[in-house]
């Protein structure tokens, strides 16, 4: 298991070849290191002295040619550490996460998500860092320490002594003081600490302080802290600047020693001068080498540390094996039978006590009781999310406990009860239970459900509707598909002639002379589209005709007004909120671009708009035009900015008709709109609320004429592409919910179980799926269903009542009922 | 130019009148007030429909509406400046009652997705409705029991609400 291995591990088991490699490398670094030494030695002893150009010449040659091959060489250290070290990084990250995923659901109830994320993100990160360092950094440096010394020695053994006798008081102090920083740093945190919440309880109190007047005595409170910081800050200070003002002292001690050993030496004529400055030059490169072994003691620390708390943090083991290994996953036919089953939980909780009861293939099970009385934790046990304590659970047979992952998710389909939607298309969430199990199957293509099982799964589990509502929200490029637009254009007559009187109330139809309270701004003035690319979407605003005509118009002024009310109100409401789809449905800023906005405003606080600067204006003209005031309901539209814009809307469409008529196509009836949704485009309008009612109204309208152009499945599957957002939130809890259902459907595992599957739908869609399951599904698939409403549970074969983690009456619904029972006593409510 | 008065704006006023949401902080009713929408009901709309889980709260702002159980028996009626439905915000509970326009309708309406999304952001939110909640309660069976008859002779089956 991952969280077993030591820090050592991922060093042992790093890319091998790279390591020689690197190896390799920092012999010929270390050699090349001591050549410049060597050569300064020659340049002054043989090339100065003897006055020899020529020498001089090639000593330096030699001497740039080592330093520049010793930078590279070096650099190329970096480059190989550094690749070993992610790539140990990036393995570890794989397999701890691999490891995350497999342990068991308990874990994660007391687990902080934020540590997880941490784990794999920061605070492994030192880890792979240590283990590409781990090789390169000790080896270069003690070679380079021993290489330098050695030279040091072979020059001149005295002087090599007497500059190397330096360290051990270096060694035996810098530690000493370290010690004395840490703990004057450890004070400084805990001081900091409380300097912290004692402001955090100045803030929160402030109108006690207000109110009293209390000024001083809080500036006093305030000031003793601080006092004790500063004092405490300069110590530490202190310490840590005498760590480095000791190094820096014994480093400058060593030139005066040897200048005072090496000079006598070399005026008595033992010791030459190029061995001198080759002496100086070997005692301060030292000095490198040496700190950056500091540094590795450091870095090793650090990673071990961090590394140990993360592995100790995960080291759980998951409760079953993922795969079989030696056999294809088995196949059940869903034959249940619990035995004496327990299941405690630490504290010595016993969730479910004694629990015993049999399904057949086929048969259909209610499971109801309170909540907390265990029902969900015996599905749970059931379907193995659980590692039960006691008795046991068989499926054909089988102990469910010694199952592994892949035989259950082969014959298993959970539906849980806050079903969970990952981020992505509606098509890959209703596919993602069936992709799980055929992955690296060989027929994954062909085994995989097709379109046509893709869209029964979807009516049968009623997210139909919602999957066809996206479909027409979606936009066309009218190039790719002109036939469909053609046949869009038909749909759109039809719908006028049929439903048009109808629905006119709920609708806003596109329609000249008439300012669009459903449109945005821009489209209000344009009243058309764009075929000229710089006059769509954000190009707009920065469109020097558009630009030019605002100002003709008479629209700049008021528009900028608008956009930065606009933009005060929605950052005054929406200031500190997360970016989710809820809060951002109303706002005229899009989530993506609020911290820009809020910036802006904050900026242009006072500034009068005619000084506003070039790149502000035209954030506040591009927030105006896209407003709509239909939707965007903090800032009302003034109606006389309403007519100002129906002008400009007539002057546009004069003005680019004369200069510019290939550049835009106005709304006409008979032409399909490309910026337009599909819906907008057969409405030839917007719909004007998003109620229910209406909206069931539309979509049956749309449903019927989309059938009657045989359009319905191709809407549908552009429907199936639409991004439900992270977590799914652009999805409403019921639509969530019910796509669960439909991946569980398109799945058809012979054993399903339903954790209080359609708690979030209305009655229709519940006894919908209700009937489907007596229907489609009894005798073909063994069900468990959690139900808490009890109004849809009596057509199951058998209803098992749960009460404080036992099984207290299990049969069929009447004779249950027929028997006065528990199950009698909380259909009728005893309370 | 001087901005006309904008929906959120009338929403704010509104969310300070209402005693679930009037002891909230300015923050949290400004995130409210944004999160509803202007709701129409033509006279003899369906508002809601027993059985219905449609998880919202109207305020009327005009108009005038009716309760029904059963969709026959006249329970209680609503008239302007009326909050209907806060249950249905914490909770998950079907409608009991069939909700009627009985004259052209203007309401605000607040989902119960939005409303837990604003409690998310301000906790306070909770604990204050849940306490306007309960107070409402009281009041209404101390009313009850007010008016209470003591010799009708079925009425004990209805009282009692405040045990629970």
């Amino acid at each position: 298991m991952i969280t077993k291995r030591p820090l050592t591990y991922w060093v042992k088991n790093s890319n091998m070849k790279l390591q020689l490699i690197l190896l390799v490398v920092i012999f010929f670094t270390v050699a090349v290191r001591l050549v410049p030494l060597e050569m300064q030695k020659k340049i002054i002893n043989q090339a100065i002295s003897m006055r020899k150009v020529d020498l001089l010449f090639m000593y330096c040659g030699f001497y740039i040619a080592s330093v520049v091959s010793a930078s590279l060489l070096k650099y190329l250290i970096t480059v190989l550490q550094t690749y070993i070290g992610q790539e140990a990084l990036a393995k570890m990250r794989k397999e701890l996460y691999a490891h995350i995923l497999t342990l068991p659901l308990g874990y994660f109830r007391k687990a902080n998500p934020g540590m997880v994320v941490s784990s794999l993100v920061t605070e492994l990160a030192p880890a792979g860092e240590y283990v590409g360092q781990s090789v390169a950094v000790p080896v270069t440096n003690l070679l380079t320490l021993i290489a330098f010394a050695g030279y040091m020695f072979y020059l001149n053994p005295i002087m090599a002594g007497i500059s190397i006798a330096l360290y051990p008081f270096v060694i035996y102090l810098v530690p000493k003081l370290q010690k004395k920083s840490n703990k004057a740093n450890k004070k400084r945190v805990d001081t900091t600490r409380y300097l912290s919440s004692h402001i955090n309880e100045t803030i929160s109190g402030i109108h006690e302080i207000h109110g009293n007047g209390s000024y001083r005595i809080e500036n006093r409170k305030y000031g003793a802290f601080v006092d004790r910081l500063f004092k405490i800050r300069i110590t530490w200070i202190l310490y840590k600047q005498g760590i480095k003002v000791l190094n820096n002292f014994f480093q400058n001690l060593g030139p005066f020693l040897l200048f005072i050993v090496g000079g006598y030496l070399a005026i008595q004529g033992r010791f030459d001068l190029g061995a001198l400055v080759a002496f100086l030059s070997a005692y301060e490169k030292i000095y490198d080498p040496w700190k950056e072994l500091m540094d590795f003691y450091q870095v090793h620390n650090d990673a071990g540390v961090r590394y140990k708390r993360v592995m100790e943090y995960f080291d759980t083991k998951p409760e079953f094996e993922l795969e079989p290994g030696d056999r294809a996953p088995v196949k059940l036919k869903g034959n249940i039978k619990v035995q004496n089953l327990g299941f405690t939980v630490s504290g010595n909780i016993r969730l479910l006590k004694q629990i015993n009861m049999q399904l057949k293939p086929g048969e259909q099970m209610a499971l109801v009781g309170f909540s907390g009385s265990g029902k969900s934790t015996l599905a749970q046990c059931v379907s193995q999310l659980y590692k039960y304590t006691g008795g046991s659970v068989k499926i054909d047979g089988y102990e469910v406990d010694e199952l592994t992952k892949a035989d259950m998710v082969h014959n298993m389909g959970i539906v849980a009860q806050a079903p969970f939607i990952f981020s992505g298309t509606i098509k890959d969430n209703l596919l993602y239970s069936c992709a799980a199990i055929l992955e690296g199957d060989p027929e994954y293509e062909q085994k995989m459900p097709n379109r046509d099982n893709m869209i029964e799964a979807v009516q049968q589990a009623g997210i139909f509707v919602d999957v066809l509502r996206f479909g027409l929200n979606t936009l066309l490029d009218p190039e790719k598909e002109t036939e469909l637009s053609e046949r869009l254009v038909r749909v759109r007559k039809n719908f006028h002639s049929d439903f048009g009187d109808r629905l006119a109330e709920h609708v806003e139809f596109y329609k000249d002379g008439k300012y669009l309270d459903y449109t945005c701004v821009a489209g209000n003035i344009l009243f058309g589209h764009p075929n000229d690319d710089t006059f769509s979407g954000r190009d707009l605003v920065s469109n020097d005709y558009f630009q030019a005509f605002l100002k003709n118009a008479q629209l700049e002024t008021p528009l900028l007004s608008l956009g930065r009310e606009l933009s005060k109100q929605t950052v005054d409401i929406l200031g500190n909120l997360p970016p989710d789809e809820v809060f951002f449905e109303q706002s005229p800023i899009p989530a993506e671009e609020f911290a820009d906005y809020r910036q802006l405003t904050a900026r242009i606080n006072d500034t009068p708009l005619m000084e506003l600067e070039d790149k502000d204006r035209e954030m506040l003209l591009r927030l105006a035009l896209g407003f709509v005031p239909g939707v965007h309901k903090i800032v009302a539209l003034p109606s006389v900015l309403k007519d100002l814009i129906l002008d400009g809307r007539k002057m546009f469409n004069s003005k680019i008709s004369a200069e510019k008529p290939e550049a835009f196509s106005f709304y006409q009836m008979a032409e399909f709109i490309p910026s337009q949704t599909i819906l907008d485009n057969i409405l030839f309008g917007k719909p004007k609320t998003d109620h229910p009612k209406v909206q069931d109204a539309i979509n049956q309208s749309m449903t019927q004429l989309l059938i009657e152009e045989d359009l319905l499945e191709t809407v549908v599957e552009l429907g199936m592409e639409f991004q439900v957002g992270t977590k799914g939130d652009k999805l409403s809890g019921g639509q969530r919910q019910k796509l669960a259902i439909a991946r569980t459907f398109l799945k058809n595992p012979p054993i399903m179980i339903m954790d209080e599957a359609t708690s979030a739908l209305d009655n229709r869609s519940q006894n919908r799926i209700q009937g489907l399951l007596e229907t489609k599904w009894k005798g073909k698939a063994t069900l468990i269903s959690v139900i808490h409403r009890l109004d849809t549970i009596k057509n199951y074969d058998k209803v098992a009542v749960m009460k404080a983690g036992k099984l207290m009456e299990v049969g069929p619904y009447d004779e249950l009922m027929a028997k006065k029972g528990l199950l009698y006593e909380l259909v009728h409510g005893a309370h | 130019m001087a901005p006309e008065t904008s929906e959120y704006q009338e929403h704010l006023e509104i969310m300070r009148e209402i005693p679930y949401f009037s002891g909230l902080d300015l923050e949290a009713q400004k995130l409210i007030a944004y999160l509803c929408v202007r709701e129409k009901f033509a006279e003899g709309d369906e508002v809601f429909a027993s059985g219905d889980l449609d998880q919202s709260a109207y305020f009327i702002m005009s108009g005038s509406m009716e309760a029904y159980l059963e969709n026959t028996t006249m329970i209680q009626s609503f008239k302007d400046g009326d909050f209907v439905g806060a249950l249905s915000l914490i909770g998950d509970s079907k409608r009991l009652f069939t909700l009627k326009a009985t004259s052209d309708c203007i309401c605000i309406r607040l989902t119960s997705e939005k409303f837990q999304k604003a409690q998310e952001q301000y906790p306070e939110i909770s604990n204050k409705f849940l306490k306007a909640t309960v107070g409402m309660i009281s009041n209404w069976e101390e009313r009850f029991i007010a008016n209470y008859n003591i010799e009708c002779s079925g009425c004990s089956v209805g009282i009692g609400l405040t045990l629970i």
